[in-house]
């Protein structure tokens, strides 16, 4: 039996998946993964042509989709939620794969991890370099005491810094698999796309844009919407909205009756879009934090036509509506509550020693009351919500 | 999930719940579920992109579907064992409304 380690096998699974197609046909068939030790263990036999996919699955155990099975997969290590298939069939025969999403969720949660990491470090070495820096500007020395404890110190030093740069090494080389992975997908649905109808080219306007600012609509999304469907129908033509989501711009043309939806994901998996594209509707604004997903669609129909709706049942909306909320009440609780003793310290001292409110003193009072604002208004859109499909119902 | 909590968590199911199910006769992509179900219900019900995939999502999360890629890499939908057993479950449950049904229909008329 043969081994060998592979540290970071699964940031770039695609090289993986290679190198393991490789040690196949050198007659070193894979048996086993032992993830904690990051080996591989090879059986050896007759070479073989074999593709590999490595699979993250959260949910199903190792059990694998039957149109897999049929088409010649078949497990050849699992461990945990990982799971590495092997196929003897020829490429072209191989029509399915196991999807990559759970890889690319996965790797981008931990890199999130290490994100966190290396802002504490960071965070924690520039404190010190400080100190030193002070010290050193004070008395234009830094006297060194000897310590038979020096050794610690720079062992701790060390593995700061391996810290922070196995976690930059983590952070880039997975930003750059996932890259690949969803423009391996990008390809190859454009490949195929021949048959397909083009998606239709937003035209460039004649005139110029007609420029509003949205500051906050997160929070109430349903208003966005009628105020977007409102404008359409004046003929004010949604042409695209500003990298942030804050502006919006619009051409003056012909009313269209045309249907809004803004809505938040927590995870953006590619099948959503394809769900939502293939059923005829058109992104038209997509926030390009990762963490933070605000998707807005948008679709045309005919007058006298039912408007489209992209919830057609509530229990799936308000789910999803009260998961937001919930979520960014979670956010701003904390900051909610830091606001409130900054704001209090700074009313106690303007009652108590009569120093002079100034702008600065009233902002974190400004800051509490805005970010309440928020959160009140997130479940006043979750409650205008429930109130819309109660009626919708009886 | 075991398969007594997911019968618990799905049995009486909703019509969209139900339609979504049944199409997976043969694996199928998330806008070919809506468009079978319309064609399956005549035209009576066409389900919305964000219901579908939050169907989808759930149903994933617990096992009664399963998913896996063609060779444009687009996510096809399976049902698995356990989504068989639910939807024989609830099968027996809609038979029963239906001979039922038509035994007492008369009494009505």
């Amino acid at each position: 039996m043969k081994k060998a380690m592979k540290l970071f096998w699964s940031y770039d699974v695609e090289k993986t998946e290679n190198w393991l197609k490789d040690m196949a046909s050198q007659g070193y068939i894979l048996k086993k993964l032992k993830r904690a030790s990051r080996t591989f263990y090879f059986e050896q036999a007759t070479p073989q042509n074999l593709s590999y996919r490595i699979s993250f699955e959260r949910n199903q155990g190792p059990v694998l989709a039957s149109s897999l099975t049929e088409n010649g997969w078949k497990i050849a290590a699992a461990s945990g939620k990982w799971q590495i298939l092997k196929n003897s069939y020829s490429e072209k025969d191989i029509k399915t794969a196991p999807v990559r999403q759970g890889i690319i969720t996965h790797n981008r949660n931990v890199s999130f991890v290490f994100f966190g990491l290396l802002f504490y470090l960071l965070g924690v070495l520039l404190a010190n370099v400080s100190t030193l820096a002070s010290s050193w500007f004070q008395d234009g020395t830094i006297s060194v005491e000897p310590s038979p404890l020096w050794a610690i110190t720079y062992l701790f030093l060390a593995l700061t810094f391996g810290a922070i740069g196995l976690a930059s090494y983590s952070i880039v080389k997975i930003k750059k698999s996932n890259q690949a992975m969803l423009q391996e997908k990008a390809t190859a649905a454009a490949a195929k796309q021949k048959h397909h109808q083009p998606t239709p080219k937003i035209p460039q306007p004649s005139g110029d844009f007609v420029k509003k600012v949205k500051l906050g609509w997160m929070y109430a999304p349903d208003r966005l919407e009628s105020w977007l469907e409102k404008m359409e129908q004046q003929g004010y033509q949604l042409h695209h909205v500003g990298t942030i989501g804050t502006v919006f711009y619009f051409v003056k043309g012909e009313p269209r009756c045309m249907s809004y939806h803004a809505e938040y994901m927590s995870t953006v998996e590619s099948s959503y879009f394809s769900i939502y594209e293939d059923a005829g509707w058109l992104k038209i604004f997509e926030s390009w934090s990762a963490m933070e997903k605000w998707v807005i669609w948008s679709r045309e129909y005919r007058e006298g036509e039912e408007k489209p709706r992209i919830y057609t049942e509530g229990s799936s909306h308000l789910k999803r509506a009260r998961r937001m909320a919930s979520l960014y009440t979670i956010l701003f609780l904390p900051m909610l509550f830091i606001y409130a003793l900054n704001a209090n310290r700074e009313f106690q001292e303007f009652m108590h020693e009569g120093t002079t409110l100034s702008l600065f003193g009233v902002l974190p009072a400004i800051a509490f009351v805005l970010f309440l604002s928020f959160i009140y208004r997130m479940w006043a859109y979750y409650i205008r919500l429930r109130k819309h499909y109660s009626v919708l119902n009886s | 999930m075991n398969a007594d909590k997911v019968m618990k968590k799905y049995i009486p199911m909703t019509e969209t719940a139900y339609y979504i199910l049944l199409s997976l006769t043969e694996p199928r992509h998330g806008y070919g579920i809506v468009k079978h179900v319309e064609e399956i219900s005549g035209g009576r019900l066409r389900l919305g992109s964000g219901t579908v995939y939050g169907t989808l999502t759930k149903m994933q999360k617990d096992g009664v579907i399963t998913v896996f890629a063609d060779e444009e890499r687009k996510t096809l939908y399976e049902i698995t064992d356990l989504g068989k057993q639910l939807i024989l479950a609830e099968i027996g449950r809609l038979k029963e409304l239906h001979q039922n049904a038509v035994k007492y229909e008369g009494d009505f008329l």
